[in-house]
Protein backbone atom coordinates (compact mmCIF):
# COMPACT_ATOMS: atom_id res chain seq x y z
CA UNK A 1 0.00 0.00 0.00
CA UNK A 2 2.79 2.69 1.20
CA UNK A 3 5.38 1.38 -1.25
CA UNK A 4 3.53 3.33 -4.50
CA UNK A 5 3.90 6.46 -2.43
CA UNK A 6 7.72 5.89 -0.98
CA UNK A 7 8.57 5.38 -5.01
CA UNK A 8 7.13 8.26 -6.12
CA UNK A 9 8.62 10.44 -3.12
CA UNK A 10 12.19 8.98 -4.40
CA UNK A 11 11.54 9.82 -7.61
CA UNK A 12 10.79 13.19 -6.76
CA UNK A 13 13.86 13.70 -5.11
CA UNK A 14 15.68 12.39 -7.81
CA UNK A 15 13.96 15.00 -10.12
CA UNK A 16 14.94 18.12 -8.18
CA UNK A 17 18.69 16.47 -8.13
CA UNK A 18 18.28 15.88 -11.78
CA UNK A 19 17.23 19.63 -12.29
CA UNK A 20 20.12 20.97 -10.22
CA UNK A 21 22.63 19.09 -12.12
CA UNK A 22 20.76 20.06 -15.61
CA UNK A 23 21.12 23.82 -14.65
CA UNK A 24 24.75 23.22 -13.41
CA UNK A 25 25.73 21.81 -16.97
CA UNK A 26 24.27 24.92 -18.87
CA UNK A 27 25.65 27.54 -16.40
CA UNK A 28 28.68 25.43 -16.72
CA UNK A 29 28.71 25.25 -20.79
CA UNK A 30 28.11 29.03 -20.98
CA UNK A 31 31.38 29.95 -18.60
CA UNK A 32 33.28 27.32 -20.56
CA UNK A 33 32.55 28.88 -24.10
CA UNK A 34 33.58 32.49 -21.95
CA UNK A 35 36.81 30.55 -20.43
CA UNK A 36 37.53 28.88 -24.09
CA UNK A 37 37.50 32.20 -26.07
CA UNK A 38 39.61 33.75 -23.13
CA UNK A 39 42.24 30.68 -23.95
CA UNK A 40 41.88 31.20 -27.79
CA UNK A 41 42.38 35.44 -27.88
CA UNK A 42 45.59 34.73 -25.81
CA UNK A 43 46.97 32.74 -28.17
CA UNK A 44 48.29 35.13 -30.29
CA UNK A 45 50.53 36.92 -27.85
CA UNK A 46 51.88 34.13 -26.40
CA UNK A 47 52.72 32.57 -29.95
CA UNK A 48 54.66 36.35 -30.75
CA UNK A 49 56.33 36.79 -27.68
CA UNK A 50 57.84 33.63 -27.53
CA UNK A 51 59.04 33.96 -31.21
CA UNK A 52 60.46 37.14 -30.13
CA UNK A 53 62.27 36.09 -27.69
CA UNK A 54 63.56 32.76 -29.45
CA UNK A 55 64.96 35.39 -32.37
CA UNK A 56 66.80 37.40 -29.52
CA UNK A 57 68.10 35.18 -26.74
CA UNK A 58 71.53 33.48 -27.50
CA UNK A 59 73.43 31.79 -24.93
CA UNK A 60 75.85 34.33 -24.42
CA UNK A 61 72.87 36.54 -23.82
CA UNK A 62 71.87 33.70 -21.66
CA UNK A 63 74.35 34.52 -19.27
CA UNK A 64 73.92 38.90 -19.03
CA UNK A 65 70.01 38.67 -18.36
CA UNK A 66 69.92 36.89 -14.88
CA UNK A 67 66.56 35.58 -15.16
CA UNK A 68 67.84 33.65 -17.77
CA UNK A 69 70.38 32.13 -15.76
CA UNK A 70 70.50 27.89 -16.66
CA UNK A 71 71.28 26.38 -13.38
CA UNK A 72 73.61 24.17 -13.55
CA UNK A 73 71.80 21.86 -11.19
CA UNK A 74 68.53 22.43 -9.29
CA UNK A 75 68.73 22.36 -5.55
CA UNK A 76 65.55 24.51 -5.27
CA UNK A 77 62.49 24.03 -6.74
CA UNK A 78 58.94 25.80 -6.33
CA UNK A 79 55.99 23.97 -7.69
CA UNK A 80 53.00 25.87 -7.96
CA UNK A 81 49.51 23.74 -8.22
CA UNK A 82 46.52 25.59 -9.51
CA UNK A 83 43.62 23.68 -8.13
CA UNK A 84 39.32 24.97 -8.41
CA UNK A 85 37.96 26.78 -5.52
CA UNK A 86 34.69 24.71 -6.44
CA UNK A 87 33.90 21.14 -6.78
CA UNK A 88 31.30 19.01 -8.34
CA UNK A 89 33.55 19.22 -11.41
CA UNK A 90 34.53 14.98 -11.64
CA UNK A 91 38.21 14.12 -11.37
CA UNK A 92 39.66 17.57 -11.64
CA UNK A 93 41.30 18.48 -8.83
CA UNK A 94 42.25 14.77 -8.51
CA UNK A 95 44.10 14.62 -11.01
CA UNK A 96 45.80 17.97 -10.87
CA UNK A 97 46.65 16.83 -7.05
CA UNK A 98 47.77 13.61 -8.06
CA UNK A 99 50.27 15.06 -10.84
CA UNK A 100 51.60 17.54 -8.08
CA UNK A 101 51.90 15.13 -5.46
CA UNK A 102 54.38 12.89 -8.36
CA UNK A 103 56.19 16.19 -9.03
CA UNK A 104 57.26 17.03 -5.72
CA UNK A 105 58.15 13.28 -4.70
CA UNK A 106 60.37 13.16 -7.78
CA UNK A 107 62.20 16.20 -7.61
CA UNK A 108 62.67 15.09 -3.74
CA UNK A 109 63.99 12.14 -5.07
CA UNK A 110 66.64 13.79 -7.01
CA UNK A 111 67.55 15.54 -3.38
CA UNK A 112 66.15 19.09 -4.51
CA UNK A 113 64.64 21.00 -1.95
CA UNK A 114 61.12 21.96 -2.65
CA UNK A 115 58.49 24.41 -1.63
CA UNK A 116 55.17 24.01 -1.98
CA UNK A 117 52.83 27.06 -3.60
CA UNK A 118 48.89 25.40 -3.69
CA UNK A 119 46.22 28.00 -5.19
CA UNK A 120 42.60 27.27 -4.89
CA UNK A 121 40.52 25.70 -1.94
CA UNK A 122 40.07 21.99 -3.02
CA UNK A 123 44.05 21.59 -3.08
CA UNK A 124 44.21 23.42 -0.08
CA UNK A 125 41.79 21.24 1.96
CA UNK A 126 43.09 18.06 0.68
CA UNK A 127 46.72 18.50 1.86
CA UNK A 128 45.60 20.09 4.82
CA UNK A 129 43.72 16.91 5.68
CA UNK A 130 46.65 14.53 4.79
CA UNK A 131 49.06 16.99 6.77
CA UNK A 132 51.48 17.75 3.94
CA UNK A 133 52.69 21.09 4.60
CA UNK A 134 52.02 23.78 2.28
CA UNK A 135 54.41 27.11 1.92
CA UNK A 136 51.55 29.29 0.47
CA UNK A 137 47.87 28.59 0.41
CA UNK A 138 45.66 30.93 -1.77
CA UNK A 139 41.94 31.25 -2.56
CA UNK A 140 41.87 34.58 -3.76
CA UNK A 141 42.40 34.17 -7.11
CA UNK A 142 39.03 35.36 -9.17
CA UNK A 143 37.15 33.40 -11.60
CA UNK A 144 38.30 35.65 -14.76
CA UNK A 145 42.14 35.96 -13.73
CA UNK A 146 44.28 38.83 -15.47
CA UNK A 147 47.66 39.15 -15.77
CA UNK A 148 47.82 41.27 -12.60
CA UNK A 149 46.74 38.15 -11.08
CA UNK A 150 50.03 35.78 -12.79
CA UNK A 151 52.14 38.76 -11.25
CA UNK A 152 50.95 38.10 -8.12
CA UNK A 153 51.48 34.05 -8.52
CA UNK A 154 54.91 34.38 -9.89
CA UNK A 155 56.81 37.87 -9.20
CA UNK A 156 57.94 36.82 -5.92
CA UNK A 157 59.57 33.38 -7.35
CA UNK A 158 60.62 35.35 -10.29
CA UNK A 159 63.05 37.74 -7.93
CA UNK A 160 63.84 34.86 -5.63
CA UNK A 161 65.15 32.99 -8.99
CA UNK A 162 67.50 35.77 -9.68
CA UNK A 163 68.86 36.44 -6.42
CA UNK A 164 69.55 32.59 -6.26
CA UNK A 165 67.49 31.68 -3.71
CA UNK A 166 65.52 29.24 -6.38
CA UNK A 167 66.91 27.54 -9.19
CA UNK A 168 63.50 26.29 -10.68
CA UNK A 169 59.73 26.79 -10.50
CA UNK A 170 57.10 24.70 -11.90
CA UNK A 171 53.64 25.20 -12.52
CA UNK A 172 50.76 22.48 -12.16
CA UNK A 173 47.76 23.33 -14.03
CA UNK A 174 44.81 21.25 -16.20
CA UNK A 175 45.92 21.95 -20.50
CA UNK A 176 42.65 22.88 -22.18
CA UNK A 177 43.06 20.70 -25.31
CA UNK A 178 39.62 20.61 -25.81
CA UNK A 179 36.20 20.18 -24.16
CA UNK A 180 36.46 16.98 -23.39
CA UNK A 181 40.27 16.47 -22.75
CA UNK A 182 42.05 18.31 -20.00
CA UNK A 183 44.92 16.35 -18.38
CA UNK A 184 46.73 18.08 -15.80
CA UNK A 185 50.25 18.86 -16.81
CA UNK A 186 53.50 20.56 -15.73
CA UNK A 187 54.78 23.74 -16.96
CA UNK A 188 58.20 24.23 -16.37
CA UNK A 189 58.47 28.39 -15.64
CA UNK A 190 61.83 28.80 -14.29
CA UNK A 191 64.32 28.65 -15.68
CA UNK A 192 63.38 29.96 -18.74
CA UNK A 193 63.44 27.00 -21.68
CA UNK A 194 64.22 29.09 -24.86
CA UNK A 195 63.83 27.41 -28.36
CA UNK A 196 66.02 29.18 -29.98
CA UNK A 197 65.49 29.90 -34.43
CA UNK A 198 67.45 28.41 -36.57
CA UNK A 199 68.15 28.85 -40.29
CA UNK A 200 68.77 32.13 -42.19
CA UNK A 201 67.81 35.13 -39.42
CA UNK A 202 66.97 38.39 -41.02
CA UNK A 203 69.32 41.39 -40.16
CA UNK A 204 67.11 43.31 -36.74
CA UNK A 205 67.52 46.53 -36.03
CA UNK A 206 67.48 46.19 -32.25
CA UNK A 207 66.31 49.52 -30.13
CA UNK A 208 67.81 49.40 -27.32
CA UNK A 209 70.20 46.73 -27.77
CA UNK A 210 69.12 43.17 -27.41
CA UNK A 211 70.11 42.93 -23.70
CA UNK A 212 68.17 45.26 -22.76
CA UNK A 213 65.01 44.30 -24.88
CA UNK A 214 65.23 40.84 -23.42
CA UNK A 215 65.66 42.44 -19.44
CA UNK A 216 62.45 43.61 -20.11
CA UNK A 217 60.54 40.77 -22.16
CA UNK A 218 61.43 38.17 -20.70
CA UNK A 219 59.57 39.31 -17.33
CA UNK A 220 56.35 40.03 -19.85
CA UNK A 221 56.91 36.43 -20.66
CA UNK A 222 57.30 34.80 -17.29
CA UNK A 223 53.53 36.46 -16.26
CA UNK A 224 52.40 35.14 -19.89
CA UNK A 225 53.45 31.43 -18.78
CA UNK A 226 51.92 31.65 -16.12
CA UNK A 227 48.86 33.78 -17.44
CA UNK A 228 48.13 31.31 -19.64
CA UNK A 229 48.41 28.01 -17.49
CA UNK A 230 45.69 29.98 -15.26
CA UNK A 231 43.41 30.96 -18.31
CA UNK A 232 43.59 26.97 -19.65
CA UNK A 233 43.06 25.71 -15.80
CA UNK A 234 39.93 27.96 -15.96
CA UNK A 235 38.61 26.64 -19.09
CA UNK A 236 39.52 22.97 -18.46
CA UNK A 237 37.54 23.50 -14.86
CA UNK A 238 34.51 24.42 -16.33
CA UNK A 239 35.02 21.86 -19.16
CA UNK A 240 35.21 19.26 -16.78
CA UNK A 241 32.38 20.51 -14.42
CA UNK A 242 30.27 20.28 -17.68
CA UNK A 243 30.95 16.82 -18.44
CA UNK A 244 30.23 15.74 -14.75
CA UNK A 245 26.52 17.62 -14.30
CA UNK A 246 26.07 16.30 -17.63
CA UNK A 247 26.95 12.58 -16.97
CA UNK A 248 25.01 13.32 -13.12
CA UNK A 249 22.29 14.32 -15.72
CA UNK A 250 22.03 11.12 -17.72
CA UNK A 251 22.65 9.06 -14.52
CA UNK A 252 19.92 11.02 -12.74
CA UNK A 253 17.74 10.11 -16.07
CA UNK A 254 18.30 6.64 -15.91
CA UNK A 255 17.20 6.06 -12.20
CA UNK A 256 14.17 8.12 -12.52
CA UNK A 257 13.18 5.80 -15.47
CA UNK A 258 14.15 2.59 -13.56
CA UNK A 259 12.13 4.39 -10.68
CA UNK A 260 8.91 4.73 -13.01
CA UNK A 261 9.18 1.66 -13.82
CA UNK A 262 8.80 0.05 -10.22
CA UNK A 263 6.40 3.17 -9.20
CA UNK A 264 4.06 2.03 -12.23
CA UNK A 265 4.49 -1.82 -11.01
CA UNK A 266 3.74 -1.24 -7.66
CA UNK A 267 0.74 1.27 -8.35
CA UNK A 268 -0.30 -1.90 -10.85
CA UNK A 269 -0.08 -4.53 -8.14
CA UNK A 270 -1.64 -1.59 -5.63
CA UNK A 271 -4.97 -1.65 -7.85
CA UNK A 272 -5.04 -5.52 -8.65
CA UNK A 273 -4.83 -5.91 -4.64
CA UNK A 274 -7.71 -3.06 -4.12
CA UNK A 275 -10.32 -5.51 -6.92
CA UNK A 276 -9.09 -8.57 -5.49
CA UNK A 277 -10.52 -7.34 -2.39
CA UNK A 278 -13.42 -5.72 -3.66
CA UNK A 279 -14.35 -8.79 -5.98
CA UNK A 280 -13.63 -10.69 -2.44
CA UNK A 281 -15.99 -8.52 -0.50
CA UNK A 282 -18.88 -8.90 -3.31
CA UNK A 283 -18.17 -12.61 -2.66
CA UNK A 284 -18.67 -12.81 0.19
CA UNK A 285 -21.95 -11.03 0.98
CA UNK A 286 -23.50 -12.76 -2.30
CA UNK A 287 -22.47 -16.05 -0.33
CA UNK B 1 67.02 55.46 -33.66
CA UNK B 2 69.36 58.33 -34.01
CA UNK B 3 72.51 56.51 -33.53
CA UNK B 4 71.59 53.87 -35.03
CA UNK B 5 71.92 53.75 -39.21
CA UNK B 6 68.84 52.48 -41.13
CA UNK B 7 70.08 50.15 -43.79
CA UNK B 8 68.76 51.28 -47.48
CA UNK B 9 67.95 48.68 -49.97
CA UNK B 10 68.05 51.39 -52.84
CA UNK B 11 66.74 49.22 -55.43
CA UNK B 12 63.74 47.99 -53.26
CA UNK B 13 60.49 48.90 -52.39
CA UNK B 14 62.00 52.59 -51.31
CA UNK B 15 61.72 53.80 -55.01
CA UNK B 16 58.01 53.97 -54.92
CA UNK B 17 57.01 55.01 -51.56
CA UNK B 18 54.30 57.21 -51.42
CA UNK B 19 53.74 60.92 -49.93
CA UNK B 20 52.67 61.22 -46.53
CA UNK B 21 49.23 63.17 -47.78
CA UNK B 22 47.70 60.26 -49.87
CA UNK B 23 47.20 56.78 -48.56
CA UNK B 24 44.93 55.60 -51.31
CA UNK B 25 47.96 54.35 -53.25
CA UNK B 26 50.39 53.29 -49.87
CA UNK B 27 51.28 50.16 -50.08
CA UNK B 28 49.75 48.53 -46.89
CA UNK B 29 51.52 46.47 -44.32
CA UNK B 30 49.82 44.34 -41.92
CA UNK B 31 49.34 45.03 -38.50
CA UNK B 32 48.43 43.47 -35.48
CA UNK B 33 47.87 44.91 -32.14
CA UNK B 34 48.34 42.53 -29.24
CA UNK B 35 47.34 42.35 -25.74
CA UNK B 36 47.68 38.95 -23.50
CA UNK B 37 43.89 39.15 -23.35
CA UNK B 38 43.04 39.67 -26.47
CA UNK B 39 43.82 40.66 -30.13
CA UNK B 40 43.06 44.75 -30.57
CA UNK B 41 43.85 45.37 -33.56
CA UNK B 42 44.31 43.30 -37.07
CA UNK B 43 44.48 44.71 -40.62
CA UNK B 44 46.18 46.43 -43.42
CA UNK B 45 47.31 50.05 -42.24
CA UNK B 46 49.80 52.46 -44.42
CA UNK B 47 51.87 53.78 -41.72
CA UNK B 48 52.09 53.33 -38.08
CA UNK B 49 53.67 55.73 -35.57
CA UNK B 50 54.37 53.70 -32.37
CA UNK B 51 56.16 55.43 -28.75
CA UNK B 52 59.52 54.08 -28.21
CA UNK B 53 61.26 53.70 -25.19
CA UNK B 54 62.63 56.81 -26.62
CA UNK B 55 60.40 58.85 -28.37
CA UNK B 56 58.34 58.32 -31.42
CA UNK B 57 58.87 55.88 -34.23
CA UNK B 58 57.08 55.86 -37.74
CA UNK B 59 56.85 53.01 -40.23
CA UNK B 60 56.08 52.90 -43.74
CA UNK B 61 56.17 49.70 -46.35
CA UNK B 62 59.65 48.74 -46.52
CA UNK B 63 61.46 49.07 -43.09
CA UNK B 64 63.99 46.69 -42.53
CA UNK B 65 63.57 44.29 -39.70
CA UNK B 66 63.51 46.03 -36.52
CA UNK B 67 62.44 45.10 -32.82
CA UNK B 68 61.88 47.85 -30.37
CA UNK B 69 60.86 48.51 -26.96
CA UNK B 70 58.19 50.56 -26.19
CA UNK B 71 57.72 53.08 -23.64
CA UNK B 72 54.45 54.23 -22.49
CA UNK B 73 52.57 56.60 -25.26
CA UNK B 74 49.82 56.53 -28.11
CA UNK B 75 49.77 54.59 -31.52
CA UNK B 76 48.67 55.67 -34.13
CA UNK B 77 47.36 53.39 -36.96
CA UNK B 78 47.07 55.25 -40.33
CA UNK B 79 44.25 53.06 -42.59
CA UNK B 80 42.59 53.92 -45.22
CA UNK B 81 39.15 54.16 -43.22
CA UNK B 82 41.29 56.58 -41.09
CA UNK B 83 43.07 56.60 -37.86
CA UNK B 84 43.17 54.41 -35.07
CA UNK B 85 44.65 55.13 -31.67
CA UNK B 86 45.56 53.22 -28.90
CA UNK B 87 47.39 53.90 -25.58
CA UNK B 88 50.08 51.20 -24.76
CA UNK B 89 52.50 50.05 -21.94
CA UNK B 90 55.21 48.21 -21.52
CA UNK B 91 55.11 46.61 -25.11
CA UNK B 92 57.63 46.09 -27.68
CA UNK B 93 57.12 45.86 -31.44
CA UNK B 94 58.58 43.89 -34.22
CA UNK B 95 58.81 44.69 -38.29
CA UNK B 96 59.56 41.96 -40.15
CA UNK B 97 58.93 41.39 -44.12
CA UNK B 98 55.87 44.31 -43.85
CA UNK B 99 54.23 42.79 -40.93
CA UNK B 100 53.96 44.85 -37.73
CA UNK B 101 53.22 43.38 -34.35
CA UNK B 102 53.13 45.26 -31.45
CA UNK B 103 52.92 43.79 -28.06
CA UNK B 104 51.72 45.54 -25.23
CA UNK B 105 50.90 44.18 -21.39
CA UNK B 106 48.34 47.42 -21.41
CA UNK B 107 46.39 48.06 -24.47
CA UNK B 108 43.48 50.85 -24.72
CA UNK B 109 41.56 52.46 -27.59
CA UNK B 110 41.46 56.24 -27.64
CA UNK B 111 38.27 57.43 -28.92
CA UNK B 112 38.10 59.64 -31.52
Amino acid sequence: MAKSRDVYRRMKSVDNTKKITRTMEMVSTAKLRQAQRRVIEARPYSAQLNDVIGRLATPALAELAPLLRQPDRIETAAVVLLTSNRGLCGAFNANLIRTATKLLADLEEQGTQTEFHVYGNKGISYFRFRGIEMDLQRNDLPDRAGTEDAKSVIDDLARRFVEGQLDAAYVVFAEFRNMVSTPPAVRQVLPVAVEEKSGSQPFYILDPSAEEILSQLVPLYITNSTFSAMLETAAAEHAARRTAMKSATDNAEEFLNNLRRTYNRARQAEITNQIAEIIGGADALDG
Amino acid sequence: MADQPTPIDRDGPWDDMPSAGDLSIARQMRVKVISPSSAAFDGPAASVVAPAHDGEVGILYGHAPMVVLLGTGELRIHTIDGDTRFRVSRGFMQVVDNEISVLAEEVEPIEG
